[in-house]
């Protein structure tokens, strides 16, 4: 077996411990956090149990198709961070999501890719995404496997085309040898990237930590915490904060140049116009410009917005409408609690940096 | 009815038969890069035409999936396994257009699947079931063919089951003919030269597209 990380990667989960099961994840709980600990077979059939934290859902992701393995991990992981990957040379998956901003693309508006072109959309923080089943904003992508291949071969981020990439892959020594038994071939590169991503989990910031009763939350914060419970949370759900396979609108005007209708425009259906996948608010704090577009520079714009509005339910969540009024103060004890969410481990882990 | 339906109890042995897939303008073969005629004033020239068929859901087994090229004639030659029951005198196809939603939400796919075939939408989930690439001249006037059709989810669901056939021991090869100049002339009458994505057109050229597929001894 080898430790993946160090003892701070996670928050605490009581060890939850599959011994019947060759091969699995482990974690061991202490108070601290907790280890991922993989053995050398990997995940075995019903391995995505072994994800379980106290008060998680189950992940999403089904791990026999893909099961962990530390060779893999490290693979995707120079792979997110090879700029050789793109056609000028000069981006990789790491240009547009930066591990000390949570994966997201900080004071970019929209995301720039090859030879400075810009995309449509807001590069969204990368985390806990083994929970997730949808991707893109609009969830266009509805595996973690293939997505990879969006950012790659599109024209305004990475730009190649498939072929070029495997014949890349192919005659180069470095990723020969990371490949080692493997076949170097496109599935087990989108199978690595995913491995990669799937070990970024970001859940030991000081919410956690109050929610372990490891700190008390101050008055404020406490404030914020009950606010965003009665306003925000029937969209940004804990323990995710977010609604993993919903989409929904939260009363934003299209932007008249993009004019992005958002989710309608991969269900063609009307009544998914201006849907947005709900992204989690983990690391807010730190994911800065806001909004599908970017439109928002600072958490207090956000709430200021949110601060009077009468929002529609999507009938996934419900129906109906979601009223919202927030003054002044009560808006700074928000932007308190979003504070809570920041994972300073998740942060600066250095198994989460390019590779040196 | 009951014979089928009582198929998975009896199964005892996979059996093989052989299908010729052919392209086909009315009684012509489409060749690739030339200009053929569909219709009294309509002519097209398709440089490149791949598509999928697979094995529908609940007949799953060994290979799934099989990506055919007009241009490589291998690729046309399918072996088509199914079970066979020692009571059993008839026999069927039973073939999918497209690829079922089970597998395209499935993770990566290898083999016919593996991405790198060309055949998938990299910018959403989804196999494009039908690439047909080239020209076509209406009354004279040309404009470019391109057509990626499929899609799998809600009222852009492109999947067709081809119609069943049936077919005794003694057959070890079919034909399947697929004859497009319905097809082209709903592409006519629609005047939708490029579809690029998972649409209701999509669907309804797919649909149609499958209504031209025949099976021939
Ligand atoms: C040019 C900037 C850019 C590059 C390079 C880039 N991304 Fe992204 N990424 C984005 C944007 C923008 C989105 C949102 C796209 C959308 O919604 O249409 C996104 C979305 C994602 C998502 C979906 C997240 C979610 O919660 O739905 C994942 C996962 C992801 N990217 C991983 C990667 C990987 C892996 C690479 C490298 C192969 C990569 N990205 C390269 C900008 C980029
Ligand atoms: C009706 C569901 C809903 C409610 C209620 C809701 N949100 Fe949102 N939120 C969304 C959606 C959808 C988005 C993405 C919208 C977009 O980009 O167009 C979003 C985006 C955000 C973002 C931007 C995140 C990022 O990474 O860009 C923040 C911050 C946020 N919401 C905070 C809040 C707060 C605070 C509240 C309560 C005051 C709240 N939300 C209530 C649905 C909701």
């Amino acid at each position: 077996m080898s430790v993946f990380t160090n003892s701070r990667f996670l928050g605490l989960i009581a060890g939850v411990v599959f011994s019947s099961i060759t091969g699995c994840i482990i974690f061991q709980g202490d108070a601290n956090g907790s280890k991922l600990v993989f053995s050398g077979a990997g995940l075995s059939a019903r391995s995505e149990r072994t994800l379980i934290a106290e008060g998680w859902p189950l992940p999403r992701y089904d791990f026999t198709q893909n099961p962990i393995d530390p060779e893999m991990v490290a693979l995707g992981r120079k792979l997110f961070y090879d700029v050789r990957l793109s056609s000028d040379g000069r981006v990789s998956c790491g240009s547009c999501h930066s591990s000390y901003t949570a994966f997201a693309h900080v004071d970019h508006p929209r995301s720039h890719g090859v030879l400075d072109r810009e995309g449509r959309r807001n590069a969204p923080a990368l985390m806990n995404l083994a929970w997730q089943s949808e991707f893109m904003w609009d969830g266009a992508i509805k595996h973690l496997d293939l997505q990879s291949l969006a950012p790659l071969t599109h024209r305004t981020e990475m730009n190649m085309s498939i072929d070029s990439i495997l014949a890349f892959l192919k005659n180069d020594p470095g990723y020969q040898r990371a490949f080692g038994k493997r076949e170097i071939g496109i599935p087990n590169m989108l199978k690595a990237f995913a491995q990669f991503e799937m070990t970024l989990i970001s859940r030991n910031s000081r919410y956690d930590s109050m929610k372990r009763k490891q700190v008390v939350f101050t008055d404020q914060e406490l404030r914020g915490y009950q606010l965003f419970q009665k306003n925000c949370a029937v969209c940004h759900s804990e323990p995710l904060f977010s609604k993993p396979g919903t989409f929904a609108h939260n009363g934003l005007q299209m932007d008249s140049i993009l004019r992005d209708k958002g989710r309608a425009e991969i269900s063609s259906n009307p009544a998914d116009d201006f849907l947005f996948k709900i992204p989690s608010l983990r690391n807010v704090e730190v994911t800065y410009p806001y909004m599908h577009d970017g439109r928002m520079k600072t958490l207090t714009e956000v709430v200021k917005y949110y601060s009077d509005q009468t929002l529609e339910l999507p009938k996934t969540l419900g129906g109906g409408q979601k009223t919202i009024r927030l003054d002044s103060k009560e808006r700074v004890d928000v932007v308190a609690f979003l504070m809570t969410l920041t994972d300073p481990d998740f942060l600066q882990n250095p198994s989460f940096q390019e590779p040196r | 009815m009951l014979l089928l339906s009582l198929e998975s109890t009896f199964v005892t042995a996979q059996s093989s038969i052989q299908i010729q897939h052919q392209v086909k303008l009315g009684d012509v073969s489409l060749s690739l890069g030339v200009w053929q005629k569909s219709d009294s004033n309509v002519s097209v020239r398709i440089d490149k035409l791949r598509w999928y068929v697979s094995l529908p859901t609940a007949e799953k087994k060994g290979c799934k999936a099989w990506l055919l090229d007009l241009s490589d004639s291998a690729s046309l030659n399918q072996i088509y396994m199914y079970p066979t029951r020692s009571d059993r005198v008839v026999r069927n196809i039973s073939l999918l257009f497209g690829i079922d939603s089970a597998i395209q939400v499935g993770g990566v796919g290898t083999g016919a699947l593996d991405p790198a075939r060309g055949m998938y939408w990299t910018w959403q989930t989804g196999y494009v079931q039908w690439k047909m690439e080239g020209a076509i001249r209406v009354d004279g006037a040309e404009s470019p063919l391109e057509l990626h059709l499929g899609g799998f989810d809600g009222p852009a669901n492109a999947q067709v089951l081809l119609p069943k056939f049936m077919f005794d021991s003694s057959v070890d090869s079919v034909v399947a003919r697929w004859n497009i100049s319905p097809f082209l002339a709903e592409v006519v009458h629609r005047k939708k030269y490029g579809v690029m994505s998972p649409s209701p057109i999509a669907r309804d050229y797919c649909r149609i597209i499958a209504d031209g597929v025949s099976f021939h001894k």
